[in-house]
């Protein structure tokens, strides 16, 4: 039952995510990223991670997508539905990324992971705990970086001054 | 090999490979994508490869607590940050060259 | 003063180089320079010969070191004796009159100053030769004396016949200097010494063989025979006259033709050594007397027939000295300078009043030049040998030495030359002066000489009359030219005095012969008893020999010059052909064509490696720079690819492993 749903929802997000890197529209293309990232979030909660499901569907359909379909819209991406996406090298990085893959595959098939397994839970209140406590560190760190980039857009997105 | 993969339960290499398959594409939106836009949700999907890869090994390897999905937070955290200023550069350079082609985005070229 | 000898060589020397290049800033162009140092030479020599003449076998030698090498050094030496006294005397008077007399007869030539330059050249040089002590030392006049007789004879050289005959008397005198120079090699070679005294000395220590003492005189005679014009070297001489008149009044009659006579007297310890050297000296001299007289009787130009005379007369002194007389030879030498530079002089008299020297045209003149006439017949005199001139004493001493000395058929041959001799020499003095005048414009023109021409003219024809009376009688030329007799000549001289003879009967003997010449030729020419042409035509083959010198002239050219001449130009031809063109244009030729290669195999193969290289270099360049695209995703491909190699080196990929990941389907 589990691997059932684990293949469907895989499937699903191969097949948003390759839409993604395919689609001539990029509107379409943010769609069918938000798409993948909502699958990715039911991954988590598959996983027993269900405040990072939360985050996930918050922040990412919620905010990145939305920014990535203000830009679409703001430039022509759109209009450019006509031509090719998809740049001359595609052949080559298609082989690469199949191999990279193969690759991958191969070093965790002679790896044995042995480790302890976690229990379900809800997990919210841990991870405040724990961004607050063990993680304190990289947790204000990040709120500098996001100070640094909410200056930084700001920055690049005024308008110049003739 | 080790046994873990067990009858017909979802185990780490499950995971594991469809992150891998997921971070593989975002590679190759990345290498092949014209448009600039096109890239940067590549590369946001690459992100999430990897943060599925930590929440995994979290859960099947690092049982104890739960530092993978703290970490994948501050992945998500960073993403967004960094997805906001690189389409804040993108809307800048559309104003002054018109396009958002990265073939056309080559002033430093020699 | 015989201390101071070396003056007398020096003079000259100064004085032809001071005329040479200073000359032009003297009134007389340098002429009064040379004649006043030829007057202090005069004066010296008589000096010396005043000193030597008192004490008979007297000598005095001076020498000066000029380079050594070893053991053996070469001297400049003044070697003062009879002998060498007497001729410094003859030398210095000649060349004294000679220079007075050149001051009219070249007064209107352009190179006057030139001239007295050559003769005071000229005279250093005899002089020179007249006081060596040493082989070198007179080689070395003998080689400048034909070097000033080439420039004398060559003076006008404009014209073409005075400058070849310039070049034939110098090249016929090398063929004669060769032999000279051999005889010098050998003597150094065999007896290590140069020098008069000490090489007489070593010969009569026996040091070398008599053959070998024969073999060097010869070769020292053949240098005399060239000098001296001797048969077959004479050739010279007649061609000679082209020069000024002076010229071969001093240099072909009294002093440079006499060199070889002198030679001959100097070394005649040698061929004293070796009787048969003297016979060969003899033979020569006695048939070049007879072959030239034979040719004055045909020689229509007036200085040809003294030139053939001179021959003759040298051939005479050649023969005395070949039968042991050396002191008849050095008599003969001293009258004849004498009474031949007076008819030289006289013949320039007369070709200077006429402008002509062919005697045919001439005659009668002796109306019209009667201190010539005179002086001339005084000369005439002389030469046939008539008492009291000199030439009858000299004459004389060597008939008799040739009877004397058992050489019957040379005595012949002297009798009958001194009969052509008279001959021939009237037959001139009478078709010039006595006959009637055959050219009339000549004859008008014609008028006496100035006195600097005169004046010589009378001082050598009272030496003519007077000197064979003062060797004879007064300073006995025997006692004079007395030198130690070696062993041989004392025993010769032993068998000349036990004679069968009357002492009155040589002179007698050619007194008539004489005396027959000259009558003959007043019975061809003044009273035509016979006639010349018509036994010229009677013997038209013999005249035709005799006119044309026996053909010697045309052997040369046939047989020496002609040969030469062809081996010149092919060595000409192989010069250039195989020199010039094959070797030196064709080693060029060939470099040429090997720098080509070069040139070739530089610019294609070395080159072109270079280039290659360059040229890879351009095309790595080109390729690898097409890893710079510009193009950033480009840029990640390869990222991204050498991130995968990095994974498959680091998992050591196999094909196995990829097999056992679809194990599971």
């Amino acid at each position: 039952m589990e691997l059932g749903i684990f293949y469907l929802v895989s499937a699903l997000l191969i097949g948003s995510s390759v839409m993604v890197v395919t689609k001539r529209g990029l509107f379409s293309a943010a769609l069918f990223l938000a798409m993948a990232l909502s699958l990715v979030g039911v991954l988590f909660a598959m996983l027993g991670a269900d405040f990072l499901f939360a985050v996930q569907i918050l922040l990412y359909v919620g905010g990145v997508i939305v920014i990535i379909a203000f830009a679409v819209m703001l430039s022509n991406a759109e209009q450019l539905k006509a031509e090719p996406q998809t740049n001359r090298q595609w052949a080559p990085a298609l082989a690469l990324c199949l191999s990279l893959v193969l690759m991958v595959m191969v070093g965790v098939n002679r790896h044995s992971f042995d480790g302890v397994l976690a229990e379900l839970a809800p997990t919210t209140k841990s991870i405040g705990i724990l961004l607050l406590g063990g993680q304190i560190l990289p947790f204000e760190v990040v709120s500098l970086v996001l100070l640094a980039s909410l200056v930084g857009a700001v920055l690049f997105s005024r308008k110049e001054k003739n | 090999m080790a046994e873990t993969v067990t009858t017909c339960a979802v185990g780490l290499q499950h995971y594991l490979a469809l992150g891998s398959i997921l971070f593989a594409i975002g590679i190759f939106g990345v290498l092949t994508r014209r448009n600039i836009i096109g890239i940067l949700m590549s590369v946001e999907l690459m992100f999430n490869a990897a943060n599925i890869n930590l929440v995994a090994f979290n859960r099947f390897v690092h049982g104890g607590d739960l530092w993978g999905q703290g970490f994948a937070i501050f992945v998500i955290t960073l993403a967004a940050a960094e997805a906001v200023v690189g389409l804040a550069l993108v809307l800048a350079i559309y104003r002054t060259m018109k396009t958002t082609y990265v073939e056309k985005m080559n002033l430093l070229k020699g | 003063m015989i201390d101071h000898a070396y003056w007398i060589v020096l003079m000259p020397i100064l004085a032809s180089f001071i005329i040479f290049f200073f000359g032009r800033f003297f009134p007389m162009k340098g002429a009064e320079l040379g004649i006043a140092s030829m007057g202090y030479c005069l004066i010296h020599s008589l000096y010396i010969f005043g000193t030597v003449a008192g004490e008979p076998g007297f000598t005095s030698e001076l020498s000066i070191t000029w380079f050594r090498f070893g053991i053996f050094e070469t001297q400049w030496g003044f070697l003062i004796d009879g002998l060498s006294a007497l001729m410094l005397v003859v030398v210095t008077l000649v060349s004294l009159l000679v220079h007075i007399y050149s001051l009219s007869y070249m007064k209107d030539d352009p190179r006057f100053k030139r001239f007295y330059a050559y003769l005071s050249f000229f005279t250093f040089a005899m002089l020179i030769l007249v006081v060596a002590n040493n082989f070198l030392q007179i080689f070395i006049g003998w080689e400048l004396v034909g070097l000033a007789s080439y420039l004398l004879i060559g003076f006008w050289f404009e014209k073409t016949s005075a400058a070849n005959a310039g070049k034939k008397a110098f090249i016929t005198t090398k063929v004669g200097d060769l032999g000279f120079f051999i005889a010098l090699m050998m003597i150094f070679s065999l007896l290590g010494t140069l020098n008069f005294d000490q090489v007489a000395a070593r010969v009569s220590e026996n040091l070398i063989s008599p053959t070998v003492a024969g073999i060097i005189a010869l070769l020292l005679f053949w240098g005399a025979v060239g000098k001296s014009a001797q048969v077959p070297l004479h050739v010279w001489l007649p061609d000679a006259m082209e020069g000024p008149t002076p010229v071969s009044a001093l240099i072909h009659a009294a002093t440079m033709v006499a060199a070889g006579v002198y030679l001959v007297a100097r070394t005649y310890f040698l061929f004293e050594h070796a009787p048969f050297a003297l016979e060969a000296v003899a033979w020569t001299g006695g048939i070049t007397a007879l072959l030239a007289a034979t040719m004055a009787l045909v020689a229509t130009d007036f200085k040809r027939v003294l030139a053939f005379s001179t021959v003759s007369q040298l051939g005479y002194m050649m023969l005395a000295m070949g039968v042991g007389d050396k002191v008849a030879g050095m008599f003969h030498l001293t009258t004849h300078a004498f009474f031949k530079a007076l008819l030289f002089l006289a013949a320039g008299s007369v070709i200077h009043a006429t402008h002509e020297n062919d005697i045919r045209k001439m005659g009668g003149l002796s109306r019209k030049m009667v201190w010539t006439f005179i002086t001339f017949a005084v000369a005439l005199w002389a030469i046939s040998g008539l008492w009291p001139m000199a030439g009858f004493y000299s004459k004389d001493l060597i008939l008799e030495a040739t009877l004397n000395s058992h050489h019957y058929v040379l005595f012949g041959i002297g009798v009958f030359v001194a009969f052509l001799t008279a001959f021939y020499m009237t037959r001139l003095f009478l078709l010039v002066f006595v006959t009637d005048p055959r050219n009339p414009e000549i004859y008008n023109h014609a008028h006496e000489s100035p006195p600097s021409m005169v004046l010589p003219l009378m001082v050598l024809a009272v030496l003519a009359v007077f000197s064979g009376l003062v060797f004879e009688y007064v300073i006995p030329i025997h006692k004079l030219l007395e030198l130690p007799m070696s062993a041989e000549s004392a025993a010769m001289a032993e068998e000349a005095v036990h004679h069968v003879w009357p002492v009155w009967a040589v002179p007698a003997l050619s007194t008539v012969v004489a005396a027959g010449g000259i009558l003959l030729a007043f019975l061809f020419y003044v009273k035509p008893v016979f006639s010349p042409q018509r036994l010229a035509e009677k013997f038209r083959p013999v005249h035709t020999l005799l006119v044309e010198k026996y053909g010697f002239d045309e052997f040369y050219l046939a047989f020496l010059v002609k040969p030469l001449d062809m081996l010149s130009v092919g060595l000409a031809k192989l010069d250039y052909r195989v020199l010039d063109q094959l070797g030196v244009d064709g080693t060029a030729w060939l470099t040429e064509r090997f720098s080509r290669m070069n040139a070739w195999f530089d610019r294609v193969i070395v080159d072109g490696l270079v280039d290659f290289w360059g040229a890879l270099t351009q095309a790595g360049g080109s390729i690898a720079r097409l890893v710079q695209t510009g193009w950033v995703q480009n840029y990640l491909l390869f990222f991204v690819l050498g991130f995968a190699a990095l994974m498959a080196a680091q998992l050591r990929l196999t094909v196995t492993d990829i097999l056992m990941l679809f194990k599971g389907f």
